[in-house]
C-alpha cells in the first residue's frame, strides 16, 4: 500500500461525512464514487460502485472503460482544474452496474492526495433528448435522400423527354430529309444523261435543281440543329423587360416587306430567361410576316399578365390556317414535306417554338378558322416563374 | 493474459452490435436499436502469437455509428489497440465509408491493427466480392465476410484480428 493510500484511509469521511454525501449525491443521481491512490488502485468506494469495484483493484481491472486511459489521469496530478470524462457508457457484462453513465475523474490534492472517480446515471430525460436529436438527424438525412431521389426521379423524365426527342429527330431525318436527297441524286442522274446526250442547257437546269436541293437541305439541317437545341438552358435567369424585346421583335420581323408591326397590351419586366422567349416571340412574328398574302398585313403582339403567367398572342390578319393543319404545323417539316418551300423556309419554327414554350412549362395554341374569318392567333401561355 | 481495447466502427446499422452481441451472448435480436455513445462488452479469447497462444481479453467498444470519421478525435478511442471497420453487404455506401474510416483509422492510429468486416454476408448467400468497390477488393488488410444473423465467422473475425494485434504488440 503507498503512503498516499494509507492517508486516504486515515482521513476517510466519518459516518456524519457519509450522510451528507449520501444525500449530496442522490440529490444529483450520482451512481457512485470512488477514490483511487496514485497507482489508480480503488482505496474507498461509495454508492452503487460496492460491488463492481473492490478495495485494492487496479481501476482499468475493475472498470475496464479506462483502459488506456492511465496516462491522461495520471496527467491530472499537474493539470488539477482538468478531468477525464468518458460519457455516455454502458458496461454490458457487469451485471452491477447495469445503468448508462457519465464517468469523471478529478484530482483532489486537498483533504490527502487521491483521485475522485463520480459516475453519474444518465436520466431517461438525458437518453430521450438524445433520442429525439437523433430522431431530427434522422429525419434531415431521409429528407435529403428524398430530395436526391426527386433529382433522380427529375433526371429520368428529362432523359425520357430526351430518348423522345432523339427519336423524334431519328423519325424526321429517316422521312423527311429523304425527299430533298432523293432529288438531288435525280438531278444529279438528269444532268449526267443530259451531259451524255450532249443536251447542256438541260444538263446545267438540272444541277440547278440540285444546287436548290442542297441549300433546302442544309437549311432543314440547321432547322434542325436549333430544334434539338431548343429548351436547354444556356444561361441564367436575368430581369428582362418583355416590352423592350417585342419591339424589338417588330422593328425587325417584316425583313423589308411593308407589313405593320403593333405592340398593344401590357407587357411587364419579369425575371426570365431571355433567350428561350426571344425565340419564341421572333419565329412567331417572322412566321406572321412570311405568310402574309397581303403586302400591307397587319401583325399585332399583344401581352396580358394573368396569375402567374403572361398570355402572350401574336395575331396577323393573313390568310389563315386551316384547323386541320392545326397540330401538323407544329412538327418539324411538315411544311416544307408538303409545299414545295425554299431554303428561307426551313419549316422548323413553329416546332422550335412548341418545344422551347413547353419546356419551360408554357403553353401554346393556335387560333385561325379561315372559313369564317380572315387571320390566325399564336397564344402562348409563358409562366412568370420558369421550370428550369 | 493481456487486455486490450478494440473499436468496432462503421456507419448506422452495419450491425455492429449485432456482431458483439453474437460473439459474447451468442444471440441475434431481432429489433435494432441505434446504439447510443457506446456499449462495453469484454470477451476472453486465445490468440496465435509466436510464441504460442496468449489469452486476451478484447474491451470491445461498440460505438454510436453517428460519430462517423470524428471518432478519432472523441476521447472513446484512446488507448484503442485495433479496430474492426464493418460495413453491410447491401449498402455500397457503408463499403464506401470503411475506406475512409480506414484511411483516418491510419492517420490517427498508425500501426494499429485493423480489420475489414463486411457484415449481412448471409443476405448475399455467399461472399461475393464483385459487391466490393476497388479499394477495399485491394486492400492489403484482411477482409472478413460475415453474418451476425448465422453466426458465420464472427468468431474467427475477432480471433483474426486479436491474433494480429498479439503479433504486433508482443
Amino acid at each position: 500500500m503507498t503512503s498516499s493510500a494509507a492517508s486516504i484511509d486515515s482521513r476517510g469521511p466519518d459516518a456524519r461525512q457519509l450522510e451528507a454525501m449520501a444525500r449530496f449525491l442522490a440529490e444529483r443521481r450520482t451512481f457512485g464514487v470512488a477514490w483511487l491512490d496514485r497507482d489508480l488502485v480503488i482505496r474507498q468506494t461509495f454508492g452503487h460502485f460496492m460491488d463492481a469495484m473492490p478495495v485494492g483493484a487496479r481501476l482499468e481491472t475493475a472498470l475496464p472503460v479506462f483502459l488506456g486511459f492511465e496516462g491522461d489521469i495520471k496527467r491530472l496530478v499537474s493539470e488539477p482544474e482538468r478531468s477525464v470524462v468518458i460519457p455516455n457508457v454502458l458496461l454490458q457484462n457487469t451485471d452491477s452496474l447495469q445503468e448508462r453513465l457519465n464517468f469523471a475523474i478529478f484530482w483532489s490534492p486537498r483533504e490527502g492526495s487521491y483521485y475522485l472517480l463520480v459516475a453519474r446515471a444518465i436520466s431517461r430525460v438525458d437518453l430521450e433528448y438524445r433520442l429525439a436529436a437523433e430522431v431530427r438527424a434522422r429525419a434531415i438525412a431521409e429528407a435529403e435522400v428524398a430530395a436526391q431521389s426527386r433529382l433522380v426521379k427529375r433526371a429520368n423524365l428529362e432523359l425520357a423527354a430526351a430518348n423522345a426527342d432523339l427519336q423524334e429527330f431519328a423519325s424526321v431525318i429517316s422521312h423527311d430529309l429523304r425527299a430533298p436527297l432523293r432529288a438531288l441524286r435525280f438531278g444529279s442522274a438528269d444532268a449526267l444523261a443530259a451531259l451524255e446526250a450532249g443536251q447542256v442547257d438541260v444538263a446545267r437546269e438540272a444541277l440547278q435543281r440540285s444546287l436548290h436541293q442542297g441549300r433546302r437541305m442544309n437549311a432543314m439541317l440547321s432547322g434542325l440543329l436549333d430544334y434539338a437545341r431548343a429548351g436547354r438552358k444556356t444561361d441564367g435567369l436575368e430581369v428582362l423587360d418583355t416590352h423592350g424585346l417585342a419591339r424589338e421583335i417588330a422593328r425587325t420581323a417584316t425583313h423589308g416587306s411593308e407589313h405593320q408591326v403593333t405592340v398593344t397590351g401590357d407587357w411587364p419586366t419579369i425575371e426570365t430567361l431571355a433567350e428561350p422567349l426571344d425565340i419564341v416571340l421572333r419565329n412567331l412574328a417572322d412566321n406572321a410576316s412570311k405568310h402574309h398574302d397581303l403586302a400591307a398585313g397587319m401583325i399585332m403582339l399583344d401581352c396580358k399578365v394573368d396569375g402567374d403567367d403572361l398570355v402572350i398572342s401574336v395575331s396577323d390578319d393573313g390568310p389563315g390556317i386551316d384547323p386541320a393543319w392545326h397540330e401538323a404545323i407544329f412538327l418539324p417539316f411538315r411544311q416544307i414535306a408538303d409545299s414545295e418551300q425554299g431554303p428561307d423556309g426551313a419549316g422548323i419554327g413553329l416546332a422550335l417554338v412548341r418545344k422551347t414554350v413547353e419546356r419551360f412549362g408554357g403553353r401554346i395554341e393556335v387560333i385561325s378558322e379561315p372559313a369564317k374569318r380572315r387571320g390566325t392567333t399564336f397564344r402562348v401561355v409563358w409562366p412568370r416563374s420558369l421550370k428550369t | 493474459m493481456i487486455t486490450k481495447k478494440l473499436l468496432l466502427l462503421g456507419e448506422i446499422g452495419v450491425g455492429k452490435t449485432s456482431l458483439v452481441r453474437r460473439l459474447v451472448h451468442d444471440e441475434m435480436k431481432a429489433d435494432y436499436i441505434a446504439t447510443m455513445g457506446v456499449d462495453l462488452y469484454t470477451y476472453r479469447i486465445e490468440a496465435d502469437s509466436t510464441e504460442g497462444p496468449v489469452t486476451v481479453e478484447l474491451v470491445i467498444w461498440d460505438l454510436d455509428g453517428n460519430y462517423g470519421e470524428s471518432i478519432f478525435q472523441h476521447i472513446y478511442s484512446r488507448g484503442a489497440s485495433a479496430a474492426m471497420i464493418i460495413g453491410d453487404a447491401m449498402r455500397q455506401s457503408t463499403l464506401l465509408h470503411m475506406i475512409k474510416l480506414a484511411d483516418s483509422f491510419q492517420n490517427a492510429m498508425p500501426s494499429r491493427s485493423f480489420a475489414f468486416v463486411v457484415n449481412k454476408t448471409d443476405l448475399l448467400g455467399a461472399p461475393d466480392a464483385s459487391i466490393l468497390p476497388e479499394p477495399l477488393r485491394e486492400a492489403r488488410q484482411p477482409l472478413i465476410w460475415t453474418s451476425a444473423l448465422t453466426a458465420l465467422n464472427v468468431v474467427p473475425a475477432f480471433k483474426r484480428i486479436s491474433d494480429d494485434i498479439v503479433r504486433r504488440e508482443h
